[in-house]
């Protein structure tokens, strides 16, 4: 039983990661992270399109992390 | 320089033909030969994903894209990588779930297994050989007129392609698909080496990053934000450029035979998560290499920037190991792309393993010399290219995931729209009909039909289940 709800609670938890990664995706493409003909704020001397980016896409390697963790089928084993 | 080249290029074919000899068993199964026995660790997965994925249109076409259109490109590829990442952790599970009760020779003949018919097969081996086969040629024709131009003389652009042609045919007849995983691994290394190496000398000539911007925003501010310049990178090409890549591992043959091969599902997560940060990493130097040409050679030719920015600014160490970088990077994607076509081809034969297995060679040692035909015709835009392959084996999408997600047969009018999208984007191509319709680019109206298909075909089958159990 508490297997049941661990592997439950997994699934729940990899569903949202899911969810955030389509909500990312839809945010990379607003003027949140390339506003047209701008490139400033800047960070770290980086142009803001460019920072922005480069934060989004260590975003989307942080999300694949947790979601190897808390994915259900972890320990699927070779086809 | 030439004593270095000698040398580096000495070394890496020594660590080819190691590969080679190393992966060769006289005695072998076909799934041996052909897919590794389903055997590949992390280490080497993330090597040989990221060094078919990459390329020399990373090595060449990334800088030249961040030099003439900007940061944008960024979005373009980095970003998109990340998603793509992502989703090979969702997708891989699934295909690797279906090829247990399945079987999995190659997606072609996957697809007709679970359709229950060749149609499904024969349709993806035709996009994959539509858009695999120019895709290789251009790499071919890239390298081959970046050679002869910096060995002015020495060989004719033919007798280049002709020779990287050869070393491919002959590693992956030999080694087969562990040959070909081995030397990517080599090739993958060498690249994100000679990347970082090049991207650091791009900044130092400016001092820091800071000037290396500055001078940028001096000179051309535009190349700073989108839409870049020449106003490519609007919000429609870069959604459509997405979408495009994050379906590379699912239509891509070359890269869904590598989700397959991995040993278990720990060592394709450990794989994915890697390759996410290898991407930024190799991606984030081109954006220094770019930024560098825009300044030093804003309105020289592709070929001069590349082989000035490349080869005759560094070290001779470094331009040597430059030339070996793209000489590998081209060996390693050309041959994943004809091998896959070979295990496409082999997926859709029966017969015996010996006779299956003597019929692929053939067809790898055709399909090779298509490519190396095709190269003669390719145009130099590399990254635009890329992105057409891309977009081309896209249409093949939900072909691939209603096999792969349909719990029962899937059914075929699924087919209707995925032939359908494929012949409007060839009609394109050919600028039979337009590519942008009222404002709207075609590839962007082609998402949105296949999306639309697929939703009334997933509909009208829930609703025939529904009508059978009543």
């Amino acid at each position: 039983m508490f297997k049941d709800m661990n592997t439950m609670k997994k699934s729940r938890l990899y569903t949202i990661l899911i969810l955030l990664a389509l909500l990312l995706s839809v945010l990379t493409f607003t003027p949140l992270v390339m506003p047209y003909g701008k490139h400033l704020p800047s960070l770290l001397h980086l142009p803001y399109t460019l920072w922005t980016g480069l934060l989004v896409a260590i975003l989307f390697v942080c999300l694949t992390w947790l979601a190897v963790r808390w994915h259900p089928g972890r320990k699927e084993e070779k086809p | 320089m030439t004593l270095w080249i000698l040398i580096l290029g000495g070394l890496f074919l020594l660590a080819l033909v190691t590969a080679s000899v190393k992966s060769y068993k006289r005695n072998r199964t076909l799934d041996e030969y052909m897919l590794a026995g389903f055997n590949i660790g992390p280490l080497i997965g993330v090597l040989t994903f990221a060094a078919a994925l990459f390329s020399a249109f990373i090595f060449m076409g990334m800088p030249d894209m961040f030099r003439t259109q900007g940061v944008g490109a960024w979005i373009f590829l980095a970003v998109s990588d990340g998603a793509m990442v992502f989703g090979i952790i969702w997708f891989g599970y699934h295909i690797r779930k279906k090829v247990k009760t399945e079987g999995f020779k190659g997606v072609s003949g996957f697809l007709a297994g679970i359709y229950g018919s060749k149609w499904p097969g024969y349709l993806f081996f035709l996009t994959a050989f539509l858009f695999l086969v120019p895709y290789a040629a251009i790499q071919i024709r890239g390298i081959s007129i970046f050679f002869s131009a910096t060995f002015a003389g020495v060989l004719p652009e033919w007798a280049w392609a002709l020779i990287i042609v050869g070393i491919m045919l002959v590693y992956a007849e030999v080694g087969g698909f562990k040959a070909i995983v081995y030397s990517d691994a080599i090739q993958g290394t060498v690249l994100l080496v000679v990347i970082w190496l090049i991207g650091i000398t791009c900044i130092k000539a400016f001092g820091s990053m800071e000037s290396l911007f500055a001078e940028v925003e001096r000179i051309k501010p535009e190349l700073l934000s989108v839409p870049g310049p020449h106003g490519l990178f609007t919000v429609q090409f870069l959604i459509a450029s997405f979408l495009a890549i994050i379906l590379i591992p699912v239509t891509q043959p070359q890269l869904t035979t590598r989700i397959i091969v991995m040993r278990n599902f720990r060592s394709l997560s450990r794989m994915a998560v890697s390759l996410g940060a290898f991407a930024i990493l190799i991606i984030f130097s081109t954006v220094f290499i770019g930024m560098y040409g825009a300044v030093k050679y804003p309105d020289a030719t592709t070929a001069d920037f590349l082989s000035n920015s490349l080869l005759f600014d560094q070290k001779d160490i470094v331009g040597a190991l430059a030339m070996v970088g793209l000489f590998a990077a081209c060996l390693s994607t050309t041959n994943a792309q004809i091998f896959a076509l070979g295990t496409e081809l082999r997926s859709l034969l029966k017969g015996s393993d010996k006779k299956v297995l003597a019929f692929t060679r053939v067809g790898l040692f055709v399909f090779a010399l298509i490519a190396l035909a095709f190269s003669t015709l390719m145009s130099d835009e590399l990254a635009m290219l890329a992105r057409t392959s891309f977009t081309g084996t896209s249409m093949m999408a939900p072909v691939v995931l209603f096999a792969v997600l349909s719990k029962r047969t899937p059914p075929r009018a699924i087919l209707f729209f995925s032939g359908t999208g494929l012949v409007a984007l060839l009609l394109s191509l050919f600028h039979v009909i337009p590519q942008e319709i009222s404002g709207i680019r075609l590839d962007f109206l082609l998402y949105i039909y296949l999306a639309a298909g697929s939703l009334a075909v997933v509909a009208v089958d829930f609703f025939r289940a529904k009508g059978e159990k009543a």
